[in-house]
């Protein structure tokens, strides 16, 4: 699991320190986007959100407590951004382009690439995030309950419950090691 | 490789596409760090208080910053001829919408003046605003309540009986309002210039349609639903006159879209007074339909991919109806005296991602029940703002009206779902994901960025039927 963020950093962010903050945030930014990239699945939004969460993290620096690890707490807050986002386009409904997918081919591996997005953006809000953050961040299900706010056996059923959905909608090969 | 394994391969290589390689943020995060700047006793009374009258007028957070705006070449759409407006008419109105449980509940409207300032927040529904942009009015359950577009304050409330599921349009002058609702439903004119009700019918069945007001003196009102009801107006009394029977349009979609939809008002009245030209958003049609004769005279069908794809913006000299496909960028040009589709051309400019056709090959956004506002015309008539395809990064184009040539393009790797220009011209407004604004000026140059409530679905454009 993540360190503990450096107590003198987050001393003097408190303090309104603006380069301490940055320097606390930096290496966060990189899982941050791409959390927020595999929840909204689109660079403008992802950038968008993660910004927001920057922004929202230096207004609450205070509630990091001491002794509390950074990582999980700002991707919360990137997290709770990303929902707010998703909710900008609740009237949207989603059209396939049956025609085009017939007449075009392009190649398979893109092909189930956009295929697997699709299959992610149909889970719910909350089971995405735990997937997004255990199969594509690589975080442990312990840090995961921390950032989802829910305790450690709710996020195992949700991975349990989106790995299933995901298979339905998609199926996996195995592979042979 | 065990199954887990395959799918953690599997989603790294569908999302790698979208995150590798990681954006610089750091230099969007830092700029924006410092208009909320923390807080530092008593040296920072002044920012509080700044955020906290941010906060009053809804929680809105604003950016601003200046960026030059790049583009294949510098173009300017400054307006050639002066343009008179109301006060307030350069304001953009936004309006995000508001659900409980799924269902709609109203709207917040937050006015954002040219320099990119929350000017005032309206909690309404079904809001209209005034053909010279200074006045929104919003239905309530018992009237309608009128709002300056210079800072949203409440003007005046005005009485009317129980209006339920009702609709409502404006007078092309500004001057009468109608609302059609109820049950049973009926017809109630309003003279706005005196603030009252000045006559009512029963419209009879069917009951639900658009109250469309012909006439200087409202000499007519049609209700344009599945068929159309035409009642004529003495100065004191509404009487019943002709109706037309079965569908009237094949598209229920002009009742279905509301009076103004976000994708702009789908019908007008010519200049000749008695021709209704109706734009269908389901079938691509444009039907002319005589209100002396009562009947339908023309239609000609454009192609369109899907329902709801198309945008239609008339003209300032309500002559030509500009109908612009946001999912393929194809623009289709009406001439509305002549009843001919006289050109169709691509005009939205490809954004710079490589690869961005690929998400537009499978799936494709459609938006159920209104239209974005993808396209919008310059008050002069010489430019039509479009944005490219639908979430993806393809800016805005610059249409260039006389000669239909694309002549420019801003922000080409930005995505964006709505486009208004000010009353006067030389503030053009976008709408993007994440419920953000831009505002910028006619060289492209960005004004401001703000981040608008959520559920932000559109401007409330002045309505001209």
């Amino acid at each position: 699991m993540e360190r503990a963020a450096d107590p003198d950093l987050v001393r003097d962010a408190k303090r309104g320190d603006e380069a301490a903050f940055t320097s606390l945030l930096r290496p966060l930014l990189e899982p941050a986007y791409r959390l927020a990239a595999g929840m909204v699945q689109d660079r403008q939004l992802a950038e968008d959100a993660v910004q927001e969460a920057a922004v929202k993290a230096w207004r609450k620096i205070e509630q990091l407590r001491e002794g509390s690890e950074m990582r999980p707490w700002f991707l919360g807050i990137v997290a709770n951004e990303c929902r707010t986002t998703r909710r900008g386009g609740w009237w949207r409904v989603l059209k396939i382009d049956a025609e085009r997918h017939e007449s075009e081919a392009p190649d398979d591996a893109a092909v189930r690439g956009v295929d697997l997005r699709n299959a992610l953006k149909r889970l719910r809000p909350e089971q995405r995030l735990v997937v997004v953050l255990y199969f594509y961040l690589d975080l442990p299900l312990e840090e995961i309950a921390t950032i989802a706010g829910a305790s450690f056996a709710a996020v195992r059923g949700r991975l349990y419950r989106g790995i299933r959905e995901l298979k339905a909608d998609f199926p996996i090969t195995e592979v042979q090691a | 490789m065990n199954h887990r394994d395959a799918l953690r391969s599997e989603i790294h290589q569908a999302l790698d596409p979208i995150t590798v390689p990681t954006p610089d943020l750091m230099p969007g995060i830092t700029q924006r760090l410092r208009p909320v700047s923390r807080r530092r006793p008593l040296l920072a009374i002044g920012q509080v208080a700044a955020v906290l009258g941010i906060l009053i007028v809804g929680a809105v957070v604003f950016s601003m910053h200046r960026s030059r705006v790049t583009g294949p070449a510098p173009v300017t759409t400054s307006p050639t001829t002066p343009i008179m407006a109301g006060p307030g008419a350069n304001n953009a109105w936004v309006t995000s919408q508001q659900s409980s449980n799924n269902a709609y509940t109203g709207d917040i409207l937050t006015g954002i003046d040219p320099t990119g300032h929350v000017v005032g927040q309206i909690n309404a529904r079904d809001e209209l605003r005034s053909p010279d942009g200074s006045h929104l009015y919003a239905l309530t359950d018992n009237g309608v309540d009128v709002f300056s577009a210079v800072d949203g304050h409440k003007e005046q409330t005005i009485r009317l009986s129980a209006v339920s599921l009702g609709v409502h349009m404006l007078s092309p002058d500004g001057r009468y309002l109608a609302v059609v609702g109820g049950s049973p439903s009926t017809l109630q004119l309003v003279d706005l210039s005196i603030g009252r009700s000045i006559a009512s019918i029963n419209v009879g069945s069917p009951a639900y349609g658009i109250p469309v007001i012909v006439g200087a003196h409202a000499e007519h009102v049609y209700v344009v639903g599945a068929t159309i009801t035409e009642f004529a107006f003495d100065g004191a009394t509404l009487r019943a006159g002709k109706r037309t029977t079965g569908h009237t349009f094949a598209c229920d979609g002009l009742v279905a879209g509301g009076s103004n939809s976000a994708g702009g008002l789908s019908f007008r009245v010519l200049t000749d007074g008695r021709t209704l030209v109706a734009f269908c958003p389901m079938n691509g049609a444009v039907d002319w339909f005589d209100l002396v004769g009562m009947k339908l005279t023309h239609e000609v069908m454009i192609p369109q991919r899907n329902p709801f794809w198309v945008s239609p913006v008339f003209s300032p000299d309500g002559d030509t109806l500009y109908l612009y496909e946001g999912g393929t960028g194809e623009l289709h040009v009406v001439d509305l005296v002549h009843q001919t589709v006289v050109k169709s051309t691509k005009v939205a400019l490809a954004g710079s991602n490589p690869l961005a056709w690929l998400g537009s090959l499978f799936v494709t956004t459609a938006y159920a029940g209104a239209i974005d506002r993808t396209a919008t015309v310059s008050p002069d008539g010489t430019w039509l703002y479009v944005i490219g395809d639908f979430g993806g990064p393809a800016g805005v184009s610059l249409v260039h009206l006389p000669d239909l040539g694309v002549k420019g393009q801003w922000l080409p790797d930005a995505s964006f779902a709505s486009v208004w220009v000010s009353a006067d011209g030389r503030t053009i407004y976008l709408l993007g994901p994440g419920d953000q604004l831009r505002v910028l000026r006619t060289d492209g140059s960005q004004v401001a960025k703000l981040t608008l409530p959520a559920n932000t679905f559109g401007f409330i454009v002045p309505t001209n039927p």
